[in-house]
Protein backbone atom coordinates (compact mmCIF):
# COMPACT_ATOMS: atom_id res chain seq x y z
CA UNK A 1 0.00 0.00 0.00
CA UNK A 2 1.33 3.63 -0.90
CA UNK A 3 2.58 5.52 1.73
CA UNK A 4 0.38 8.32 0.94
CA UNK A 5 -2.27 6.33 0.86
CA UNK A 6 -1.79 5.43 4.31
CA UNK A 7 -1.18 8.98 5.09
CA UNK A 8 -4.40 10.31 3.82
CA UNK A 9 -6.24 6.95 5.64
CA UNK A 10 -4.97 8.25 9.10
CA UNK A 11 -6.25 11.59 8.04
CA UNK A 12 -9.27 10.09 7.76
CA UNK A 13 -8.97 8.16 10.93
CA UNK A 14 -8.73 11.08 12.81
CA UNK A 15 -11.65 13.21 11.28
CA UNK A 16 -14.00 9.81 11.75
CA UNK A 17 -12.81 9.69 15.61
CA UNK A 18 -13.90 13.03 15.48
CA UNK A 19 -17.33 13.25 14.05
CA UNK A 20 -16.54 13.99 10.17
CA UNK A 21 -19.22 12.86 8.47
CA UNK A 22 -17.45 14.06 5.13
CA UNK A 23 -14.37 12.50 6.06
CA UNK A 24 -16.61 9.02 6.65
CA UNK A 25 -18.06 9.68 3.08
CA UNK A 26 -14.55 9.63 1.47
CA UNK A 27 -13.17 6.58 3.05
CA UNK A 28 -16.58 4.39 2.23
CA UNK A 29 -16.05 6.14 -1.53
CA UNK A 30 -12.36 5.19 -1.21
CA UNK A 31 -12.52 1.82 -0.51
CA UNK A 32 -16.14 0.03 -1.21
CA UNK A 33 -15.31 -1.46 -4.43
CA UNK A 34 -12.27 -2.84 -3.15
CA UNK A 35 -13.70 -4.38 0.28
CA UNK A 36 -16.94 -5.62 -2.11
CA UNK A 37 -14.09 -7.70 -4.21
CA UNK A 38 -12.14 -8.84 -1.02
CA UNK A 39 -15.77 -10.04 0.55
CA UNK A 40 -16.57 -11.52 -2.70
CA UNK A 41 -13.63 -13.89 -2.53
CA UNK A 42 -14.86 -15.15 0.38
CA UNK A 43 -19.02 -15.58 -0.03
CA UNK A 44 -19.09 -16.04 -4.53
CA UNK A 45 -22.35 -14.05 -3.67
CA UNK A 46 -22.05 -10.02 -5.02
CA UNK A 47 -25.68 -9.41 -3.19
CA UNK A 48 -23.56 -10.53 0.05
CA UNK A 49 -20.34 -9.35 -0.38
CA UNK A 50 -22.34 -5.80 -0.54
CA UNK A 51 -24.40 -6.52 2.81
CA UNK A 52 -21.82 -7.35 4.82
CA UNK A 53 -19.54 -4.23 3.45
CA UNK A 54 -22.41 -2.08 4.10
CA UNK A 55 -23.05 -3.58 7.78
CA UNK A 56 -19.50 -3.16 8.40
CA UNK A 57 -19.38 0.02 7.54
CA UNK A 58 -22.09 0.90 9.83
CA UNK A 59 -20.21 -0.54 12.72
CA UNK A 60 -17.71 1.41 11.98
CA UNK A 61 -19.33 4.48 11.87
CA UNK A 62 -21.17 3.29 15.75
CA UNK A 63 -17.48 2.31 16.95
CA UNK A 64 -15.65 5.77 15.62
CA UNK A 65 -14.95 6.90 19.37
CA UNK A 66 -13.11 3.54 19.56
CA UNK A 67 -10.33 4.12 16.35
CA UNK A 68 -7.05 4.47 17.11
CA UNK A 69 -5.54 6.92 14.72
CA UNK A 70 -2.29 5.25 15.40
CA UNK A 71 -3.11 2.12 14.23
CA UNK A 72 -4.03 0.69 10.72
CA UNK A 73 -7.58 2.07 10.07
CA UNK A 74 -7.36 0.13 6.79
CA UNK A 75 -6.46 -3.23 8.99
CA UNK A 76 -8.98 -2.25 10.95
CA UNK A 77 -11.97 -2.34 8.06
CA UNK A 78 -10.37 -5.34 6.46
CA UNK A 79 -10.68 -7.10 10.24
CA UNK A 80 -14.34 -6.29 9.78
CA UNK A 81 -15.04 -7.20 6.84
CA UNK A 82 -13.42 -10.32 6.44
CA UNK A 83 -14.94 -11.87 10.13
CA UNK A 84 -18.42 -11.02 9.24
CA UNK A 85 -17.86 -13.20 6.21
CA UNK A 86 -16.38 -16.09 8.29
CA UNK A 87 -18.81 -15.59 10.37
CA UNK A 88 -21.67 -15.85 7.75
CA UNK A 89 -20.40 -18.60 6.12
CA UNK A 90 -19.63 -20.45 9.89
CA UNK A 91 -23.21 -20.02 10.36
CA UNK A 92 -23.98 -21.17 6.60
CA UNK A 93 -22.07 -24.16 6.60
CA UNK A 94 -24.46 -26.06 3.52
CA UNK A 95 -23.59 -22.97 1.10
CA UNK A 96 -19.80 -22.63 2.32
CA UNK A 97 -18.13 -22.04 -0.72
CA UNK A 98 -15.54 -20.23 1.26
CA UNK A 99 -12.00 -20.18 0.83
CA UNK A 100 -11.37 -23.39 0.08
CA UNK A 101 -12.54 -23.26 -3.34
CA UNK A 102 -11.92 -19.78 -4.54
CA UNK A 103 -11.35 -20.05 -7.80
CA UNK A 104 -11.73 -22.83 -10.34
CA UNK A 105 -15.11 -21.46 -10.95
CA UNK A 106 -14.46 -17.48 -11.04
CA UNK A 107 -11.44 -18.54 -13.47
CA UNK A 108 -13.10 -21.12 -15.94
CA UNK A 109 -15.98 -18.69 -17.15
CA UNK A 110 -12.98 -17.29 -19.58
CA UNK A 111 -11.89 -20.50 -20.78
CA UNK A 112 -13.64 -20.27 -23.89
CA UNK A 113 -11.19 -16.87 -24.68
CA UNK A 114 -9.17 -18.24 -28.54
CA UNK A 115 -5.94 -19.51 -27.52
CA UNK A 116 -3.89 -16.97 -28.56
CA UNK A 117 -5.27 -14.33 -26.20
CA UNK A 118 -6.23 -16.59 -23.41
CA UNK A 119 -2.01 -18.00 -23.13
CA UNK A 120 -2.07 -14.09 -21.80
CA UNK A 121 -3.20 -15.41 -18.32
CA UNK A 122 -2.37 -18.74 -18.30
CA UNK A 123 0.51 -17.77 -15.94
CA UNK A 124 -1.43 -15.98 -13.46
CA UNK A 125 -4.17 -18.58 -13.72
CA UNK A 126 -1.73 -21.34 -12.97
CA UNK A 127 -0.15 -19.57 -9.79
CA UNK A 128 -4.21 -19.21 -8.53
CA UNK A 129 -4.53 -22.41 -8.77
CA UNK A 130 -1.36 -23.38 -6.62
CA UNK A 131 -2.19 -20.70 -4.26
CA UNK A 132 -5.90 -22.26 -3.66
CA UNK A 133 -4.15 -25.45 -2.80
CA UNK A 134 -1.87 -23.77 -0.15
CA UNK A 135 -3.17 -24.67 3.53
CA UNK A 136 -6.02 -21.92 4.52
CA UNK A 137 -3.77 -19.19 6.82
CA UNK A 138 -0.49 -19.30 4.29
CA UNK A 139 -3.24 -18.66 1.55
CA UNK A 140 -5.22 -15.61 3.33
CA UNK A 141 -2.09 -14.74 4.41
CA UNK A 142 -0.53 -14.30 1.20
CA UNK A 143 -3.89 -13.16 -0.40
CA UNK A 144 -3.77 -10.06 2.01
CA UNK A 145 -0.58 -9.62 1.10
CA UNK A 146 -0.15 -10.01 -2.67
CA UNK A 147 -3.59 -9.16 -3.91
CA UNK A 148 -4.70 -7.00 -1.05
CA UNK A 149 -1.72 -5.10 -0.63
CA UNK A 150 -1.92 -4.55 2.90
CA UNK A 151 2.05 -5.26 5.02
CA UNK A 152 2.36 -7.66 7.30
CA UNK A 153 1.54 -5.77 10.38
CA UNK A 154 -1.76 -4.77 8.91
CA UNK A 155 -2.75 -8.88 7.98
CA UNK A 156 -1.66 -9.89 11.39
CA UNK A 157 -4.45 -7.44 12.74
CA UNK A 158 -6.99 -8.84 10.48
CA UNK A 159 -5.62 -12.38 10.83
CA UNK A 160 -5.38 -11.42 14.27
CA UNK A 161 -2.12 -13.59 14.55
CA UNK A 162 1.28 -11.99 15.30
CA UNK A 163 3.68 -10.68 12.64
CA UNK A 164 5.96 -13.31 13.26
CA UNK A 165 3.45 -15.72 12.11
CA UNK A 166 2.05 -13.52 9.25
CA UNK A 167 5.94 -13.83 8.33
CA UNK A 168 6.36 -17.65 8.46
CA UNK A 169 3.00 -18.32 6.71
CA UNK A 170 3.87 -16.18 3.68
CA UNK A 171 7.67 -17.66 3.95
CA UNK A 172 6.26 -20.96 3.45
CA UNK A 173 3.66 -20.25 0.95
CA UNK A 174 6.41 -18.66 -1.38
CA UNK A 175 8.72 -21.69 -0.28
CA UNK A 176 5.86 -24.37 -1.83
CA UNK A 177 4.80 -22.12 -4.63
CA UNK A 178 8.18 -21.98 -6.22
CA UNK A 179 8.41 -26.17 -5.56
CA UNK A 180 5.12 -26.43 -7.33
CA UNK A 181 5.85 -23.76 -10.01
CA UNK A 182 8.66 -25.33 -11.10
CA UNK A 183 7.40 -28.88 -10.94
CA UNK A 184 4.37 -27.36 -12.67
CA UNK A 185 7.09 -26.15 -15.67
CA UNK A 186 8.51 -29.48 -15.65
CA UNK A 187 5.42 -31.41 -16.11
CA UNK A 188 4.75 -28.99 -19.03
CA UNK A 189 7.35 -29.54 -21.13
CA UNK A 190 7.13 -33.12 -20.89
CA UNK A 191 3.96 -33.01 -21.84
CA UNK A 192 4.23 -30.59 -24.84
CA UNK A 193 3.50 -33.51 -27.64
CA UNK A 194 0.90 -35.64 -25.84
CA UNK A 195 -2.10 -35.41 -27.90
CA UNK B 1 16.49 -26.58 0.63
CA UNK B 2 16.38 -23.03 -0.08
CA UNK B 3 17.09 -21.13 3.15
CA UNK B 4 13.66 -19.36 4.23
CA UNK B 5 15.53 -16.57 5.92
CA UNK B 6 16.28 -15.59 2.29
CA UNK B 7 12.85 -14.00 1.82
CA UNK B 8 12.90 -12.52 5.05
CA UNK B 9 15.95 -9.79 3.59
CA UNK B 10 13.94 -6.79 1.78
CA UNK B 11 17.58 -6.26 0.03
CA UNK B 12 17.05 -9.95 -1.73
CA UNK B 13 13.46 -9.98 -3.08
CA UNK B 14 13.44 -13.45 -5.15
CA UNK B 15 12.22 -11.60 -8.98
CA UNK B 16 10.83 -14.46 -10.25
CA UNK B 17 8.22 -15.63 -7.91
CA UNK B 18 7.37 -12.04 -7.28
CA UNK B 19 6.65 -11.18 -11.08
CA UNK B 20 4.63 -14.65 -10.81
CA UNK B 21 2.77 -13.48 -7.72
CA UNK B 22 1.97 -10.01 -9.48
CA UNK B 23 1.04 -11.94 -12.62
CA UNK B 24 -1.73 -14.16 -10.24
CA UNK B 25 -2.97 -10.58 -8.68
CA UNK B 26 -3.77 -8.96 -12.49
CA UNK B 27 -5.74 -12.20 -13.38
CA UNK B 28 -6.92 -12.40 -9.93
CA UNK B 29 -8.10 -8.55 -10.27
CA UNK B 30 -9.38 -9.18 -13.77
CA UNK B 31 -11.99 -12.26 -12.31
CA UNK B 32 -13.09 -10.27 -9.74
CA UNK B 33 -16.65 -8.78 -9.66
CA UNK B 34 -16.79 -5.24 -10.35
CA UNK B 35 -18.39 -2.62 -8.89
CA UNK B 36 -19.98 0.61 -10.38
CA UNK B 37 -19.49 4.18 -9.30
CA UNK B 38 -23.41 4.03 -9.25
CA UNK B 39 -23.52 0.97 -6.44
CA UNK B 40 -20.99 2.43 -4.48
CA UNK B 41 -23.49 5.95 -4.50
CA UNK B 42 -26.34 3.72 -3.73
CA UNK B 43 -24.83 1.40 -1.14
CA UNK B 44 -23.41 4.88 0.67
CA UNK B 45 -27.27 6.12 0.83
CA UNK B 46 -28.34 2.70 2.61
CA UNK B 47 -25.37 2.78 4.99
CA UNK B 48 -26.05 7.18 5.42
CA UNK B 49 -29.91 6.28 6.29
CA UNK B 50 -29.01 3.33 8.86
CA UNK B 51 -26.28 5.47 10.51
CA UNK B 52 -28.92 8.33 10.75
CA UNK B 53 -26.19 10.43 8.60
CA UNK B 54 -27.44 12.99 6.60
CA UNK B 55 -27.72 11.69 3.47
CA UNK B 56 -25.89 13.82 0.85
CA UNK B 57 -22.58 15.92 2.62
CA UNK B 58 -24.47 19.18 0.86
CA UNK B 59 -25.25 21.45 3.80
CA UNK B 60 -27.82 23.55 1.53
CA UNK B 61 -30.86 21.09 2.59
CA UNK B 62 -33.05 22.22 5.23
CA UNK B 63 -31.99 20.94 8.13
CA UNK B 64 -35.60 20.13 9.27
CA UNK B 65 -35.93 17.55 6.64
CA UNK B 66 -32.80 16.13 7.03
CA UNK B 67 -33.53 15.83 11.02
CA UNK B 68 -37.24 14.32 9.83
CA UNK B 69 -35.47 12.17 7.70
CA UNK B 70 -33.26 10.27 10.20
CA UNK B 71 -35.50 10.39 12.92
CA UNK B 72 -37.72 8.44 10.47
CA UNK B 73 -35.11 6.18 9.50
CA UNK B 74 -33.86 5.52 13.13
CA UNK B 75 -37.39 4.78 14.28
CA UNK B 76 -37.70 2.57 11.14
CA UNK B 77 -35.05 0.31 11.74
CA UNK B 78 -35.36 0.56 15.82
CA UNK B 79 -38.44 -0.99 15.25
CA UNK B 80 -37.41 -3.99 12.00
CA UNK B 81 -34.28 -4.91 14.48
CA UNK B 82 -30.77 -3.67 12.65
CA UNK B 83 -29.53 -6.87 13.47
CA UNK B 84 -32.24 -9.04 11.99
CA UNK B 85 -32.33 -6.34 8.90
CA UNK B 86 -28.35 -7.36 8.25
CA UNK B 87 -28.86 -10.92 7.86
CA UNK B 88 -29.28 -11.74 3.99
CA UNK B 89 -31.74 -15.22 3.24
CA UNK B 90 -30.26 -17.28 1.23
CA UNK B 91 -31.52 -20.26 -0.46
CA UNK B 92 -29.21 -23.32 -1.64
CA UNK B 93 -31.09 -26.25 -3.59
CA UNK B 94 -29.14 -29.28 -3.34
CA UNK B 95 -28.01 -31.37 -6.20
CA UNK B 96 -30.97 -33.50 -7.77
CA UNK B 97 -33.35 -31.24 -6.59
CA UNK B 98 -35.46 -28.14 -7.62
CA UNK B 99 -37.18 -25.45 -5.47
CA UNK B 100 -40.03 -22.85 -6.01
CA UNK B 101 -39.83 -20.06 -3.50
CA UNK B 102 -42.48 -17.17 -3.23
CA UNK B 103 -40.94 -13.84 -1.65
CA UNK B 104 -42.77 -11.30 0.15
CA UNK B 105 -43.49 -9.21 -3.01
CA UNK B 106 -45.53 -12.37 -4.21
CA UNK B 107 -42.85 -13.04 -6.86
CA UNK B 108 -42.18 -16.48 -7.80
CA UNK B 109 -38.98 -17.97 -8.69
CA UNK B 110 -38.15 -21.92 -9.42
CA UNK B 111 -34.48 -22.87 -9.03
CA UNK B 112 -33.00 -25.49 -10.68
CA UNK B 113 -30.64 -28.10 -8.96
CA UNK B 114 -27.53 -26.80 -7.54
CA UNK B 115 -28.39 -22.89 -7.40
CA UNK B 116 -28.59 -20.38 -5.16
CA UNK B 117 -29.95 -17.26 -4.49
CA UNK B 118 -30.08 -14.41 -2.00
CA UNK B 119 -31.42 -11.64 -1.03
CA UNK B 120 -31.49 -8.77 1.76
CA UNK B 121 -34.03 -8.90 4.39
CA UNK B 122 -35.14 -5.70 3.69
CA UNK B 123 -36.02 -6.91 -0.30
CA UNK B 124 -39.08 -5.00 -1.27
CA UNK B 125 -39.10 -2.40 1.67
CA UNK B 126 -35.87 -0.33 -0.10
CA UNK B 127 -35.23 -2.14 -3.64
CA UNK B 128 -36.01 -5.58 -4.94
CA UNK B 129 -32.66 -7.35 -5.63
CA UNK B 130 -31.80 -10.63 -5.74
CA UNK B 131 -28.47 -12.49 -6.93
CA UNK B 132 -28.50 -15.93 -8.43
CA UNK B 133 -25.54 -18.17 -8.93
CA UNK B 134 -27.23 -21.12 -11.28
CA UNK B 135 -30.41 -20.97 -12.62
CA UNK B 136 -33.84 -19.99 -12.33
CA UNK B 137 -37.47 -18.97 -13.99
CA UNK B 138 -38.70 -15.97 -12.33
CA UNK B 139 -42.11 -14.83 -12.50
CA UNK B 140 -41.99 -11.29 -11.25
CA UNK B 141 -45.00 -9.21 -9.83
CA UNK B 142 -45.41 -5.61 -10.66
CA UNK B 143 -45.64 -3.31 -7.83
CA UNK B 144 -44.15 -0.38 -9.30
CA UNK B 145 -40.56 -0.87 -7.88
CA UNK B 146 -38.01 -2.11 -10.13
CA UNK B 147 -36.83 -5.94 -9.45
CA UNK B 148 -33.14 -6.53 -10.34
CA UNK B 149 -31.46 -10.20 -10.43
CA UNK B 150 -27.55 -10.19 -9.97
CA UNK B 151 -26.29 -12.85 -11.65
CA UNK B 152 -22.60 -12.93 -12.58
CA UNK B 153 -21.57 -10.10 -14.35
CA UNK B 154 -25.38 -9.45 -15.29
CA UNK B 155 -28.14 -7.21 -14.80
CA UNK B 156 -31.25 -7.84 -15.19
CA UNK B 157 -33.70 -5.10 -14.75
CA UNK B 158 -37.90 -5.93 -14.70
CA UNK B 159 -40.68 -4.48 -13.71
CA UNK B 160 -43.12 -7.67 -14.03
CA UNK B 161 -42.64 -10.25 -16.17
CA UNK B 162 -41.84 -14.14 -16.64
CA UNK B 163 -37.58 -15.21 -17.20
CA UNK B 164 -35.16 -17.80 -17.18
CA UNK B 165 -31.75 -16.69 -15.75
CA UNK B 166 -29.01 -18.44 -16.40
CA UNK B 167 -25.42 -18.29 -15.15
CA UNK B 168 -23.39 -21.03 -13.63
CA UNK B 169 -19.91 -20.01 -13.12
CA UNK B 170 -18.41 -23.19 -14.69
CA UNK B 171 -19.99 -22.41 -18.09
CA UNK B 172 -18.80 -20.90 -20.78
CA UNK B 173 -21.35 -18.59 -21.78
CA UNK B 174 -21.56 -17.19 -18.33
CA UNK B 175 -24.36 -15.49 -17.99
CA UNK B 176 -27.63 -15.73 -20.29
CA UNK B 177 -31.56 -14.62 -20.00
CA UNK B 178 -34.49 -15.97 -22.03
CA UNK B 179 -37.58 -13.99 -21.85
CA UNK B 180 -41.14 -15.69 -21.51
CA UNK B 181 -43.74 -12.52 -20.80
CA UNK B 182 -43.32 -9.00 -20.52
CA UNK B 183 -40.03 -6.57 -20.97
CA UNK B 184 -36.90 -7.25 -19.62
CA UNK B 185 -33.67 -4.70 -19.86
CA UNK B 186 -30.42 -6.81 -19.67
CA UNK B 187 -26.82 -5.58 -18.90
CA UNK B 188 -23.46 -6.12 -17.62
CA UNK B 189 -23.40 -4.67 -14.04
CA UNK B 190 -20.66 -2.50 -14.59
CA UNK B 191 -22.48 -1.22 -17.51
CA UNK B 192 -25.63 -0.59 -17.17
CA UNK B 193 -25.93 2.33 -19.66
CA UNK B 194 -25.06 -0.78 -22.64
CA UNK B 195 -28.28 -2.62 -22.22
CA UNK B 196 -30.38 -4.71 -24.36
CA UNK B 197 -34.04 -5.20 -23.86
CA UNK B 198 -35.75 -8.04 -24.98
CA UNK B 199 -39.38 -9.10 -26.31
CA UNK B 200 -41.05 -12.16 -25.29
CA UNK B 201 -39.51 -15.41 -26.88
CA UNK B 202 -35.87 -13.82 -27.08
CA UNK B 203 -33.00 -14.48 -25.42
CA UNK B 204 -29.83 -13.04 -24.97
CA UNK B 205 -26.43 -13.97 -23.28
CA UNK B 206 -23.11 -12.14 -21.79
CA UNK B 207 -20.11 -13.75 -22.48
CA UNK B 208 -17.56 -13.10 -19.63
CA UNK B 209 -15.63 -10.81 -22.38
CA UNK B 210 -18.09 -8.41 -23.64
CA UNK B 211 -19.47 -5.00 -22.57
CA UNK B 212 -22.66 -5.82 -23.45
CA UNK B 213 -25.41 -8.94 -23.73
CA UNK B 214 -25.59 -10.34 -27.18
CA UNK B 215 -28.18 -8.57 -29.52
CA UNK B 216 -31.64 -10.29 -28.83
CA UNK B 217 -32.64 -12.99 -31.03
CA UNK B 218 -35.31 -15.61 -30.86
CA UNK B 219 -35.13 -18.84 -28.81
CA UNK B 220 -37.36 -21.46 -28.29
CA UNK B 221 -39.58 -21.20 -25.57
CA UNK B 222 -39.73 -25.11 -24.98
CA UNK B 223 -36.35 -25.39 -24.87
CA UNK B 224 -35.36 -22.03 -22.85
CA UNK B 225 -37.22 -23.91 -20.28
CA UNK B 226 -36.97 -27.40 -20.56
CA UNK B 227 -35.14 -28.02 -17.27
CA UNK B 228 -38.47 -27.13 -15.45
CA UNK B 229 -39.96 -30.35 -16.93
CA UNK B 230 -36.52 -32.55 -16.35
CA UNK B 231 -35.48 -32.31 -19.49
CA UNK B 232 -31.95 -31.11 -21.28
CA UNK B 233 -31.44 -29.02 -24.17
CA UNK B 234 -27.81 -27.39 -25.17
CA UNK B 235 -26.91 -25.88 -28.12
CA UNK B 236 -23.62 -26.74 -29.73
CA UNK B 237 -22.67 -26.91 -26.37
CA UNK B 238 -19.27 -28.00 -24.88
CA UNK B 239 -19.24 -31.59 -22.84
CA UNK B 240 -18.10 -29.83 -19.80
CA UNK B 241 -20.98 -28.02 -19.12
CA UNK B 242 -23.67 -30.96 -20.48
CA UNK B 243 -21.61 -32.96 -18.27
CA UNK B 244 -21.82 -29.88 -15.22
CA UNK B 245 -25.99 -29.87 -15.64
CA UNK B 246 -26.30 -33.66 -15.41
CA UNK B 247 -24.19 -33.62 -12.27
CA UNK B 248 -26.28 -30.85 -10.61
CA UNK B 249 -29.39 -32.06 -12.02
CA UNK B 250 -29.13 -35.80 -11.14
CA UNK B 251 -26.45 -35.58 -7.98
CA UNK B 252 -24.09 -37.99 -9.87
CA UNK B 253 -20.50 -37.16 -10.12
CA UNK B 254 -18.75 -37.27 -13.37
CA UNK B 255 -15.00 -37.05 -14.28
CA UNK B 256 -13.38 -37.04 -17.86
CA UNK B 257 -10.36 -38.74 -18.45
CA UNK B 258 -8.80 -36.01 -20.64
CA UNK B 259 -9.72 -31.83 -20.76
CA UNK B 260 -9.59 -32.24 -24.32
CA UNK B 261 -12.75 -34.57 -24.72
CA UNK B 262 -14.40 -32.45 -22.44
CA UNK B 263 -14.25 -29.12 -25.15
CA UNK B 264 -16.28 -31.56 -27.53
CA UNK B 265 -19.61 -29.52 -28.77
CA UNK B 266 -22.55 -31.64 -28.92
CA UNK B 267 -26.42 -30.16 -29.69
CA UNK B 268 -29.26 -32.03 -27.44
CA UNK B 269 -32.51 -32.04 -26.78
CA UNK B 270 -34.38 -34.16 -24.23
CA UNK B 271 -37.88 -33.42 -23.55
CA UNK B 272 -37.87 -35.22 -20.35
CA UNK B 273 -34.65 -37.05 -19.19
CA UNK B 274 -35.77 -40.28 -17.07
CA UNK B 275 -32.68 -41.59 -16.81
CA UNK B 276 -29.16 -39.92 -15.81
CA UNK B 277 -27.06 -43.24 -16.48
CA UNK B 278 -28.80 -43.89 -19.99
CA UNK B 279 -28.69 -39.76 -21.06
CA UNK B 280 -24.74 -40.30 -20.29
CA UNK B 281 -24.39 -43.35 -22.31
CA UNK B 282 -26.50 -41.92 -25.18
CA UNK B 283 -23.75 -39.04 -25.22
CA UNK B 284 -21.11 -41.19 -24.98
CA UNK B 285 -22.18 -43.64 -28.35
CA UNK B 286 -22.49 -39.85 -30.26
CA UNK B 287 -19.78 -38.77 -29.69
CA UNK B 288 -17.16 -42.30 -29.78
CA UNK B 289 -16.47 -42.07 -25.93
CA UNK B 290 -17.15 -44.67 -23.69
CA UNK B 291 -17.64 -44.32 -19.83
CA UNK B 292 -17.16 -47.22 -16.93
CA UNK B 293 -18.57 -46.49 -13.06
CA UNK B 294 -15.71 -46.51 -10.17
CA UNK B 295 -17.75 -45.99 -6.85
CA UNK B 296 -20.04 -43.23 -7.14
CA UNK B 297 -18.42 -41.46 -10.25
CA UNK B 298 -18.68 -41.94 -14.02
CA UNK B 299 -15.44 -41.77 -15.83
CA UNK B 300 -15.51 -40.87 -19.18
CA UNK B 301 -13.11 -41.41 -21.98
CA UNK B 302 -12.23 -41.47 -25.09
CA UNK B 303 -12.64 -44.84 -26.72
CA UNK B 304 -10.46 -46.99 -29.00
Amino acid sequence: MGSREQEQITVWARRIKASDEGAFSELFHHLYARLVKFAWRYTKSKALAKDIVQESFVKLWKKRQAIDPDQSLLAYVFQIVRNSALNYLRDHPTESIALDDLSPGSLSSSDHIPEVISSDDETGKQMIKLINQLPNRQREAIRLSRFEGLDHEEIAYVMDISSRTVNNHIVKAIKTLKKEWSQHKQNQSSNIYYD
Amino acid sequence: MTDPQKYLHPDQPDKKIDALLNEAARVDRKHSVTVSNSETTAAFQQVSERTGLASKPSKTKTPLWNWKFAAAAVILLGAIGIGYLSIPNHIAVPHGETKTITLSDQTTITLNSGSTLSYPKWFNIWERTVALNGEAFFEVTTTGMPFQVEAGRGLITVMGTKFNVRSWPDDKNATSVFLEEGRVSFSSADRESKEVVLEPGQFSQLTPKSERPSPPTAADPSKATVWMQQGLAFENQPLSDIFNELSRRFNIKIKAESESLLQEKLTLYLSKVKNAEQTLGDICRVKGLTYSKSGDTFVVSESF
